[in-house]
């Protein structure tokens, strides 16, 4: 793999997000990650597409510590990655994720959930803490919701709040776990368009996506994973256009029966 | 044939022991609420053997009627152990364990109904566990044990009449001690249950209305 060749962004720089043969299990013996390898260099979108139960969420998991595995490293700007205690949480702070079922706080508004990340972990004091907060809401397309609650949003509205709740501790990278995926259909598009914004001003995101418009249009790199291994990985054209194999054909083939 | 002058009359006895209801409510929810969050949490996040002990304990003080409780820490403890507590204290204890038990249950489950997730995002945001538990968990865990915690003070508040039988002076003592020297056993029992009930039936709809409003914020 020539990452100068592939790779415009990584500008022969060392990789944001290194992951080095990967290999995690659940109690029980289900193998979720079987020697994934993954680079990610800083401003790059990766997408990473694949069937369900291949081990994309889990992937992410680990990447900011939430997750635990049994063999391999993960790096984060040249540093291994640690599982707990201080360490995880210092990178927790750098490592921006949103979710697949929003898990906005329920009982604090808009405003307070983006807040809560600077205020209760970075220590900022109220004021501040909540005109960043305001700025963010503004930034996702969300002023005049500062006081509503998550229940009084819809689901494109709670994810964007989401996202403005990461950015608010300033990451260097953002992890993005099928953030689509629970949205009625008409929500979709609101929630792109800010993760596509965002890639437009340069974060670097891992984002595991069902979503094969957004990751032909936004990915630098696409990484198909199957049943816990990397199929094929290049760039969007080669991957949607060319796949070399049969299995990411495959895979295509079933997401669009139409094509 | 009802005598009501025997029944407007028992009034002040009755009530000179409401003092004495209302205190070991009292003291014996806000004692039950420290306890019970320690027993909830070590139950949730402590080691395997404090998680057991405590679920045995808990068990014991559920699985038993309040009455057998108070009389066996009465009756019963003094001939193991050597210590003679007076009737109130024993009273408190009693119904300490008992509704902390029953508590602890409440409080245990609410933290336990806190789905995953809500962990995920506060420990992704760089949070400790510890902060993760008191800004995420703990509020979201407290309005969901809110109503049910309601309820078990209503209970509580009438499980007090209990007491009367280790010779605490509460009201349904005064009640027993009316009866047994006037012999107007309508009288003062029924001037009892309204007084029980003029105090309980705003408890109840108070626990009621914490229901409704839970209801309508989830």
């Amino acid at each position: 793999m020539n990452a100068a060749a592939n790779r415009p962004k990584s500008l022969n720089r060392p990789p944001l997000i290194e992951i080095e043969r990967l290999e995690q299990s659940y109690p029980g013996g289900l193998r979720t990650l079987r020697g994934v390898s993954l680079l990610a260099y800083e401003g790059e979108v990766v997408c990473i597409i694949g069937p369900s139960g291949s081990g994309k969420s889990t992937l992410l998991r680990c990447v900011n510590a939430l997750q635990p595995f049994d063999a391999g490293r993960i790096a984060f700007d040249g540093r291994q990655i640690a599982h707990k205690g201080a360490a995880a949480r210092t990178l927790r702070r750098n490592i921006g994720m949103v979710f697949q079922s929003f898990e906005l706080f329920p009982h604090m508004n808009a405003l307070a959930n983006i807040a809560e990340g600077p205020r209760s972990v970075l220590g900022m004091p109220k004021r501040a803490a909540f005109e960043r907060a305001r700025g963010l809401l503004a930034k996702v397309g969300l002023a005049g919701k500062e006081s509503s609650l998550p229940a009084e949003l819809s689901g494109g509205q709670q994810q964007r709040v989401a996202i403005a709740r990461a950015l608010a501790m300033e990451p260097r990278a953002m992890l993005f776990d099928e953030v689509t995926s629970a949205l009625d259909p008409e929500t979709v598009g609101e929630v792109l368009l800010v993760m596509q914004q965002l890639a437009g001003e340069g974060m670097t995101m891992l984002v595991v996506t069902h979503e094969m418009s957004f990751a032909r249009r936004v990915a630098d790199w696409v990484v198909v994973l199957e049943a816990g291994e990397v199929v094929e990985e290049g760039p969007p054209k080669q991957i949607f256009d060319a796949p070399t194999s049969p299995r990411t054909r495959e895979f295509l083939r079933h997401l669009a029966p139409h094509g | 044939m009802f005598d009501w002058p025997s029944f407007w009359e028992s009034f002040p006895v009755l009530l000179s022991g409401l003092g004495v209801t209302v205190e070991l409510a009292v003291v014996t929810m806000a004692g039950s609420l420290v306890v019970a969050t320690a027993m909830a949490l070590g139950r949730l996040y402590g080691s395997r053997p404090l998680a057991m002990a405590i679920g045995a304990w808990t068990d014991i003080w559920i699985a038993t009627p309040l009455m057998i409780q108070l009389y066996w820490l009465y009756y019963v403890m003094p001939s193991f152990v050597d210590l003679r507590l007076p009737g109130m204290l024993i009273a408190i204890l009693g119904l300490l364990f008992n509704n902390s038990a029953f508590l602890a249950e409440v409080f245990r489950s609410a933290i336990a109904s806190i789905r995953d997730g809500q962990w995920y995002a506060a420990r992704a945001l760089g949070m400790s566990e510890t902060r993760a538990f008191m800004r995420v968990i703990a509020p979201q865990a407290f309005s969901r044990a809110l109503p049910a915690t309601a309820n078990i003070w209503v209970e509580l508040f009438k499980n007090t009449s209990i007491v009367s039988t280790v010779a605490v002076t509460d009201i349904t003592f005064k009640a027993l001690e009316l009866r047994n020297d006037t012999f107007r056993t309508l009288e003062v029992l029924s001037a009892l249950a309204l007084i029980y009930l003029a105090l309980g039936y705003p408890q109840a709809k108070l626990a009621d209305w914490l229901y409704s409003r839970i209801k309508v914020r989830e």
